[in-house]
This record gives C-alpha cells, structure tokens and sequence, in this order.
C-alpha cells in the first residue's frame, strides 16, 4: 500500500515537472519570437546608427586629441583610458541606442561592424589623420567593434527576463566596455603603445565601469522619446 | 608610451564636441516643445468634445427648486 502511494505521489510529481518544464519553454519560444531577428527596417536603423555614430566619432576626435585629453589634461594612466572613456561608450552609445529602437537581436552587433566599417571607409577615402594607438580603421579595430557588439547582443538577450531595462542596460554596457578594454591590452596595445602596468589595471577597471554606467543611463534617456514611440504604434495596431 | 601631447588637436575636438552637443540639445529642446504643443492641443479638444457631447439638464420644476436655498 505504501508502495503503491509512493510510486502515486511521485508520478504526480514528475507529471507537475513535465507540465512546469513545457510551460518554461512555451514561455522562452514566445519570448525569443517577440525578441526576432533582424529583419530589414531594423538592419536599416542599425546600419544608420553605425554611419552616424563613425561620422560624429572621426568629426570629434582628430589625431592626438584623445591622448591629450587622457593623459596630459586628466593625467590618466596608461593605455586604455581613451577606449574606456571615449572609444567603449561612444560605440556601446550607438549599440544600445540600435538595439532599443530596432527591438531585435542583432541590432548591436549590426551597429557596431557598420561603425568600424564606417571609420575605415572614411579614414580611407579622405586619408584622415586620427589615433595610430588605437589602430582605428584598421583590422583589429574591426575586430574590437565587432567583439563590443556581439557582447552587447549576448547580454541582451540573456537578460531579456529582466523588467528594469536600466539595469539590464547598465550590467550590459559595463560588461562590453570591459571586454573592449582587456582586447585592446591584449592584442591592440601591444603592438602600438606597450602592455599596461598591472598597478594601473584597477584605476583603469573603474574608469571603463564608470563609462559603461553613464553611456547605459544616456542611452536609455535619449532612447526613451524613440521608445515610447514604438510602444504606442504596437498598441495602436 | 602614450605618444605626443596635442593640444590644438584637443581644442578642436572640444569645439567640434560643443558643436554636436548644441546641436543635439537644439534638437531634443525642439522635440519637447512639439510634443507639449501637441499635448496641449489634444487636451483642448478632448475638453471640447466632451463640453459639446454633454447631455443637457432636464428642464423639470423640480430639480430648479431642489436646487435653490432654503
């Protein structure tokens, strides 16, 4: 008899499980259905983005103001100063900013290889002078851009659970500017301007967390008019 | 290590910076303005609307003398 309600009870159980376990995975297909893939309106918005962040960047920044700003006006170690304060936000800004408006995975990552594909171009065509150490426009820029992006959208779309986006955005945009940094010390730096001093690493670790806290809360603030537009055209149909 | 300091570089990176930043700040003080214009304008109408679908109050010997004082 007592057999007999164990084997109840815990086939009771493993049946609450399956059911448990079916509704968790209906739950994640409709939500990986609501994320999508990039489809053309929003490659579009993200590849614009990507133009305009490159255009702004290679605008404001010319040769040298970079360095001078880091490290003779603000008396920053060095290198990674500039990436964790200039270069990591400026194409975080513009990933957050595809990602939030376009809605879909993928966004970033489209952002951040039209930016550094954007920055060659240019750099190419009008035979600009901007930051050898950085190797902006270069391969392994690329390769940087590319890598923040795919952080940005892997991120995203583990924390898409997550009701507060500022946080979401703000672990996100920490996280990809600290992985931008370490590939930058790891395989840019090196080559142009020498490895980074371990006793300079945790200034430089705060600096990039700082830069990924203020791009996520910029993002989100002037992503919001953009936002709210999306919700109420959603809405409306 | 850090290569050569610049600093016409830097003040053209500011100026440049001051530019765009204006420019955005333009373009986000504009966008409030129409979106408060645009507010205003929808809560006029609503009012109006309302004021115009209001049904009128019976004309009853009634309600006029419950209404008057004491």
């Amino acid at each position: 008899m007592g057999k007999a309600v164990a084997a109840g009870a815990r086939m009771c159980s493993r049946l609450i499980a399956t059911e448990g376990n079916r509704m968790f995975f209906a739950k994640k297909s409709s939500m990986v259905r609501r994320d999508g893939i990039l489809d053309i309106k929003a490659f579009v918005v993200a590849t614009i983005l990507g133009v305009a962040g490159a255009i702004i960047f290679v605008y404001s920044f010319p040769a040298g103001a970079i360095t001078t700003l880091m490290h003779e006006v603000l008396k920053l170690p060095g290198p990674g100063a500039g990436i964790a304060l200039i270069l990591g936000p400026f194409i975080i800004f513009f990933s957050l900013l595809a990602s939030r408006i376009a809605g879909k995975a993928g966004a970033a990552c489209m952002t951040s290889l039209s930016f550094s594909l954007m920055v060659a171009v240019l750099v190419a065509i009008l035979n600009l002078s901007i930051e050898d150490k950085g190797k902006f426009g270069g391969i392994e820029f690329f390769g940087a851009a590319v890598l923040c992006g795919l952080i940005i959208d892997f991120f995203l779309h583990i924390l898409r659970g997550w009701k507060a986006s500022l946080w979401k955005f703000i672990m996100t945009s920490c996280i990809a500017n600290t992985g931008l940094l370490i590939f930058y010390w790891l395989l840019i730096f090196p080559q142009t301007a020498g490895w980074v001093k371990v006793s300079d690493v945790p200034i430089l670790v705060v600096l990039c967390l700082l830069g990924g806290l203020v791009v996520a809360v910029t993002a989100i603030f002037v992503s919001k008019p953009f936002a709210a537009q999306k919700a109420g055209g959603q809405k409306g149909d | 290590l850090c290569g050569p300091a610049d600093f016409s570089a830097l003040s053209l990176c500011l100026t440049r910076v001051a530019v765009i930043s204006a420019t955005g700040t333009t373009a986000f003080v504009v966008y409030k303005a129409k979106e408060l214009l645009g507010r205003g304008q929808k809560s006029k109408k609503l009012v109006e609307r309302e004021s115009s679908s209001q049904p009128e109050l019976p004309d009853r010997e009634d309600v006029k003398v419950g209404l008057r004082p004491a």
